[in-house]
């Protein structure tokens, strides 16, 4: 028998997506040991962190610097809000950590450079959480690596989440105050639709872009340099009060002669019986190919059924176990993660191109790091 | 009670004639006759001499038409109208439908693929953008305020980006070169109050029959064509109707060479009322 390695992993805030480091704990080669933040974080932060520390019955630190010399950890696992994710993750790879992040790896470009310097720079693993492992997408990239389609010419995705986001666009009365971004994704927890926790406003390019990119980057092994894009807040009140996206077109150009493009949004709930309207559409030289993120999925209808439940269950998902799985064969020097930092940070580039070239109508070149 | 029966001649080329003859007796405000002399209306995919005084429905080439009949000629008014089977198929007419009724409420996106098998000629992939121009058109209102068009490999595929005023935008794909066999539609709208989605996708029957299944499209030919004829023989044409009038050819015309100049030029247009200038310079 062969002894396989246990990783000590500390959860760096757990204010957001509880999903990653409960993806973490599930892995039999991780063990978490504790939660940490900084102290100076307001309450509602600490009563996040404290209910996750309770329920998993390990210490919650109001120190990151304490938790990362005292918790022996080996890993840490960062799920704030999104303008603090590369405070925590350098500080992380400073300490000698590999690091896994929520998305969006960061809301600027310089944030998303200081962390790959640091991960690049102690020589530590990094993840940024993503959904390139559902089975739809292991069976396009198996169909595109056997050639089924020939050469990859372009890619196409829509990535429709149908979430609400609190108030409809235009419900706003005379003399009503602004949406208060960050309330308003505090109150959203209960439904798990505050991907965009924080206090800085983020659209749907900013919030999601990074799973339908992710997939691009996945399938195609090409970055993008080139983007065109057109937003619009046409849903939320949030949305329209904090100046960013609900709905978005991107077109894009990557390296290698590739074309693409991406429709993202958050279409509200009574847009899609199921979690949204999420596709891929592949053509190549020799055939093309249309996948749906959801498959496969099973139909289940029954009295009494809450309107809010998905009638189609998605099956097989093993998304979250073969990425943490993958991240332990890269610790062990074995392989790489399907999306690292660097990934993400061209990944940040593109969206921040998009969200330029929304504003200013016009075509935006995007600045690759190299590998 | 009794009902209008319009005499119409039919002239087409192509192997769908059974199916036009199907499809009128179908819809039975018409009769079909021989003579092009004793028609109110013909039917035709050719470019030929029509007499004068007739309705005609166009089902040909677009591309063809317009070399031979520009859209700015007076044969245009009221009186010649192009029929395309794409915007009848009973999927496109449905999201249509429930769009101008109201159920999607003011659309944000209007999403497109169009892929086809077996090389495709430089003049009917004119055509192919022209069906898809066509209901963006129509479900924007208006011209594009903004266009950014792609194409690779010869042309072999193009993608369109199109913004409208109001914020509305349109982002389609067509693909001209894949190997012989069936097309593929996808198209969806997205508004503030609901979606619909009209993909293929969704809309085959699988053959099993040793290895991986096959899958079979439902066919809707004849109700495409049914639809296409009860627009026609309406009372009043429009281009409410699904027709194409001289009015929107002249639209759909600038707008198809306003995207190829796109792509040519790989910089964004913008509609400044009258034509499209260069308003996205690479920054």
């Amino acid at each position: 028998m062969t002894a396989k390695p246990v990783h000590r992993a500390v959860a760096l805030s757990v204010v957001k997506h509880a999903y990653l480091p409960r993806a973490v704990a599930a892995h039999p080669q991780f063990e978490l040991v504790g939660v940490a933040d900084h102290d100076c974080q307001p309450d509602w932060v600490h009563d996040r962190n404290q209910a996750f520390a309770d329920e998993f019955k390990i210490p919650y630190l109001r120190s990151v610097e304490q938790a990362l010399g005292r918790l022996e950890a080996s890993v840490a696992v960062v799920s704030s809000e999104a303008e603090r994710h590369c405070e925590l993750g350098i500080r992380a790879a400073n300490a000698g950590l590999h690091v896994i992040l929520d998305k969006p790896l960061a809301l600027r470009m310089a944030e998303a450079d200081q962390f790959v310097d640091a991960v690049q720079r102690e020589n530590v693993q990094s993840l940024v959480w993503n959904r390139n492992y559902l089975p739809a997408l292991v069976q396009a990239k198996a169909a595109l690596d056997a050639g089924r389609i020939g050469r990859l010419h372009s890619i196409h995705c829509d990535f429709y989440f149908s979430k609400d986001a609190g108030p409809k666009k235009g419900s706003r009365g005379p003399g009503d105050p602004p949406i208060n971004w960050l309330q308003r994704q505090i109150e959203a927890h209960a439904d798990g639709s505050d991907g965009g926790v924080g206090v800085e406003a983020m659209g749907e390019l900013q919030v999601e872009g990074i799973y339908p990119l992710g997939y691009i980057h996945m399938l195609t092994g090409a970055c993008v340099d080139r983007v065109y894009a057109r937003t619009a807040a046409h849903f939320h009140q949030a949305h329209v009060d904090n100046e960013v996206e609900d709905l978005a077109s991107v077109t894009l150009e990557l390296s290698g002669g590739l074309t693409g493009s991406l429709c993202i949004g958050r279409i509200g709930a009574a847009a899609h019986p199921d979690i949204g309207e999420i596709k891929l559409h592949l053509i190549g030289s020799e055939g093309a190919m249309v996948v749906t993120e959801a498959r496969p999925e099973v139909s289940v209808y029954y009295q009494g059924q809450d309107p809010k439940e998905f009638k189609h269950r998605r099956v097989g998902d093993q998304n979250n176990f073969l990425l943490m799985e993958e991240f332990a064969r890269s610790i062990e020097g074995q392989t790489s993660p399907v999306l690292d930092a660097l990934g993400a940070r061209n990944i940040t580039a593109t969206v921040l191109g998009a969200i330029e070239s929304s504003e200013t109508g016009r075509v935006v070149e995007i600045k690759n790091r190299e590998r | 009670m009794s009902f209008e029966v319009m005499r119409v001649f039919l002239k087409v080329e192509s192997d769908l004639s059974p199916v036009f003859f199907e499809a009128g007796r179908r819809i039975g405000c018409l009769e079909w006759v021989d003579c092009v002399r004793d028609a109110e209306a013909v039917i035709v995919d050719q470019v030929v001499d029509i007499p004068q005084g007739r309705r005609v429905l166009f089902v040909g080439s677009p591309a063809e038409l317009e070399e031979s009949v520009p859209s700015d000629r007076d044969e245009w008014d009221g009186h010649l109208y192009l029929g395309r089977r794409y915007r009848f198929q009973p999927s496109v007419s449905a999201l249509l439908e429930s769009l101008q009724e109201g159920q999607l409420g003011d659309l944000g996106i209007l999403r497109l693929h169009r892929w086809f098998g077996e090389a495709t000629a430089a003049a009917r992939r004119r055509d192919d953008l022209l069906d898809a121009f066509d209901v963006a058109l129509q479900v924007f209102g208006s011209v594009p305020d903004r266009i950014y068009a792609l194409t690779r490999g010869g042309e072999g595929t193009m993608q369109l980006h199109f913004g409208f005023p109001g914020n509305g935008m349109a982002v389609m794909d067509f693909a001209w070169e894949l190997p012989a066999g069936r097309s593929y539609e996808s198209l969806h709208l997205i508004g503030d109050r609901g979606a619909g989605y009209a993909d293929d996708h969704r809309n085959m029957s699988l053959l099993y029959g040793g290895n991986d299944p096959l899958a079979l499209p439902v066919e809707s030919s004849e109700v495409e064509i049914a639809s296409m004829l009860t627009s026609f023989l309406a009372p009043r044409v429009d281009s409410e109707g699904g027709l194409v009038d001289g009015a929107k050819m002249r639209l759909l015309m600038l707008t198809i060479d306003a995207a190829y100049r796109s792509a040519e030029e790989k910089q964004a247009l913008v509609w400044t009322g009258t034509a499209y200038v260069e308003g996205g310079a690479q920054s």
